[in-house]
């Protein structure tokens, strides 16, 4: 099976988050590593490809021919990667990324394109169901358990009140939700295997996008102000003198909830 | 009326209309002089819920038996919007159903949308307001451009109010071709046995740390949250009290 995992590569989450000055969008000026979150995509996408035979392409936008995030999931195992780059790309909102993503994964013809949820850092959590419509394919979100054969894929979709057993054909979109898998650890075997596999590297014109169109030229939405949010009021601190419990039931009498 | 028309998706909770969607028909009716909410199903269920709380119409795209609403939802509406109806605004919940939706019809009528939304105000544009870094930071945004914006609302973002509004009108909509996009199957639905309502719907959530000594002194909290008895409370908070101390005194 032909399988395409998207791979987003962000700052690290464990620096605190910050946003351009000027754009207010979020800075991405740093060594970038892979979202955690498509670990697990690309850990069920090398499972699939394991059974079914086939392999994992992997496919990301970012800044700079940024490909340290890449080169993670290439070492637990991808076969390869396309990575698209641009300096046009810069402030593209999630719909402009969903095109992007959209001709890239076209050129691969997969069978079946594996994405996170959402992203660790923007979280919008729309991208891969936006990719599946530009693509014109089924798509089952929120997916915590995935099989696939006879070009069939079934899921368990996660639901306000449970999980619903889903089958599609394929091809399709599907989003895994963390925990669905255990990320295997790239072993040194890998990493050094990694270093060697081929990354395609493409513009906006090799997929014939017009650069107006994203990024911060195709902006249709627009940050006015970001601002410190209200600082939360203190709670109160009770200590025992014997009159504890009266005071927290007189407390929750308060708050009505009892 | 700051604003003429506002669409707002009705997920559905059963038979009744799912809190957020409450919350959403509450706001849209602050902020415009007609709602339409959009659902799936049996309408007729839903409307006296949904005109209380301030939908004039429900549109439904009618039952969808074993597939996901979103294409179905998304691509009525979007043949709407691309034959010259004009919503001012489309609000979405931030769920399972509601990101599907609002995904499929972005890409459809080819707008953005934004998500993660925490507030709605209107001040001659309507304005968003989301929490970012943890909530120590908030972010201001508005749409440009031509369109209607689509808002994906998270729940509790506002109160639901019922204002005594009548039935909303059903009105059935047709659901356009689909393509593939509707091919995913739904073979069977499973309910998970949960205890006390979902976290992100809880009016009051209780939470225990470090002080409770052990996992299962879990119970304790889990008594104080579902009691209401006054005597019984006291009991619980001083059992608890007595756990804290024990636990947290210097040895």
């Amino acid at each position: 099976m032909n399988i395409i995992v998207c791979a987003k590569q962000i700052p690290d989450p464990s620096d605190p988050g910050r946003l351009s000055p000027g754009t207010h969008t979020l800075a991405r000026d740093d060594k970038l590593i892979l979202d955690d979150s498509d670990a697990y995509g690309v850990e069920i996408g090398l499972q699939l490809a394991e059974a079914t035979g086939g392999d994992v392409t992997l496919v990301s936008m970012a800044p700079g021919d940024e490909a340290g995030g890449l080169r993670t999931a290439l070492a637990m195992g991808a076969a390869r990667a396309i990575l698209v780059s641009d300096s046009a790309l810069a402030g593209s909102d999630a719909l402009s990324t969903a095109k992007v993503l959209a001709a890239a994964v076209r050129r691969a013809e997969p069978d079946l394109v594996i994405a996170g949820t959402e992203s660790t850092d923007g979280y919008t959590g729309t991208l891969p169901v936006q990719l599946a419509e530009l693509l014109g394919f089924p798509s089952v979100s929120f997916a915590r358990k995935i099989s696939a054969a006879g070009g069939m894929l079934s899921a368990e979709r996660q639901t306000e009140s449970g999980y619903d057993e889903v089958e599609v054909a394929l091809p399709a979109v599907v989003t895994v939700t963390a925990g669905a898998v255990e990320p295997r650890y790239p072993s040194f075997k890998g990493i050094m295997a990694a270093k060697r596999k081929p990354v395609e590297q493409l513009s906006l014109a090799d997929l014939g996008i017009d650069p107006a169109s994203v990024g911060m030229a195709g902006a249709r939405q627009e940050i006015v102000s970001v601002t410190p949010a209200p600082v939360r009021q203190a709670g109160e601190i009770v200590i025992d003198e014997g009159d504890a419990q009266e005071r927290i039931v007189a407390f929750l009498e308060q708050l009505k909830v009892i | 009326m700051a604003l003429d028309t506002i669409w707002v998706v009705v997920d559905r909770q059963g038979n009744r209309v799912a809190a957020v969607s409450l919350e959403l028909l509450t706001k849209a009716k602050d902020l415009a002089g007609r709602v339409e909410g959009i659902t799936w199903g049996g309408a007729e269920e839903l409307a006296a819920e949904a005109g209380a709380y301030g939908a004039q119409t429900l549109h439904t795209v009618g039952d969808l038996a074993d597939r996901l609403p979103g294409p179905a939802v998304a691509a009525a509406m979007a043949s709407r919007i691309l034959a010259g109806q004009d919503p001012d605004a489309i609000l979405v919940p931030h769920n399972y159903a509601g990101r599907d939706i609002a995904a499929r019809l972005s890409a459809r009528i080819d707008r953005p949308l934004l998500t993660n939304v925490v507030g709605l105000t209107y001040d001659g544009d309507l304005y968003t307001s989301h929490a970012i870094f943890g909530g120590s930071e908030i972010l201001t945004a508005r749409f440009t451009g031509q369109g209607p914006g689509i808002y994906v609302v998270r729940t509790k973002s506002f109160t639901a109010e019922d204002s005594g509004g009548g039935p909303a009108a059903v009105d059935p909509w047709e659901v356009p071709d689909l393509g593939r996009t509707d091919a995913a199957v739904v073979t069977s639905r499973h309910a998970e046995e949960r205890k006390g309502p979902a976290l992100d719907e809880a009016t009051v959530v209780v939470s225990g740390g470090r002080g409770l000594g052990a996992a299962e002194n879990y119970e304790l909290i889990e008594q104080l949250a579902t009691n209401d008895d006054r005597e019984a409370l006291m009991e619980l908070a001083e059992s608890l009290m007595a756990e804290a101390v024990d636990t947290l005194e210097p040895k």
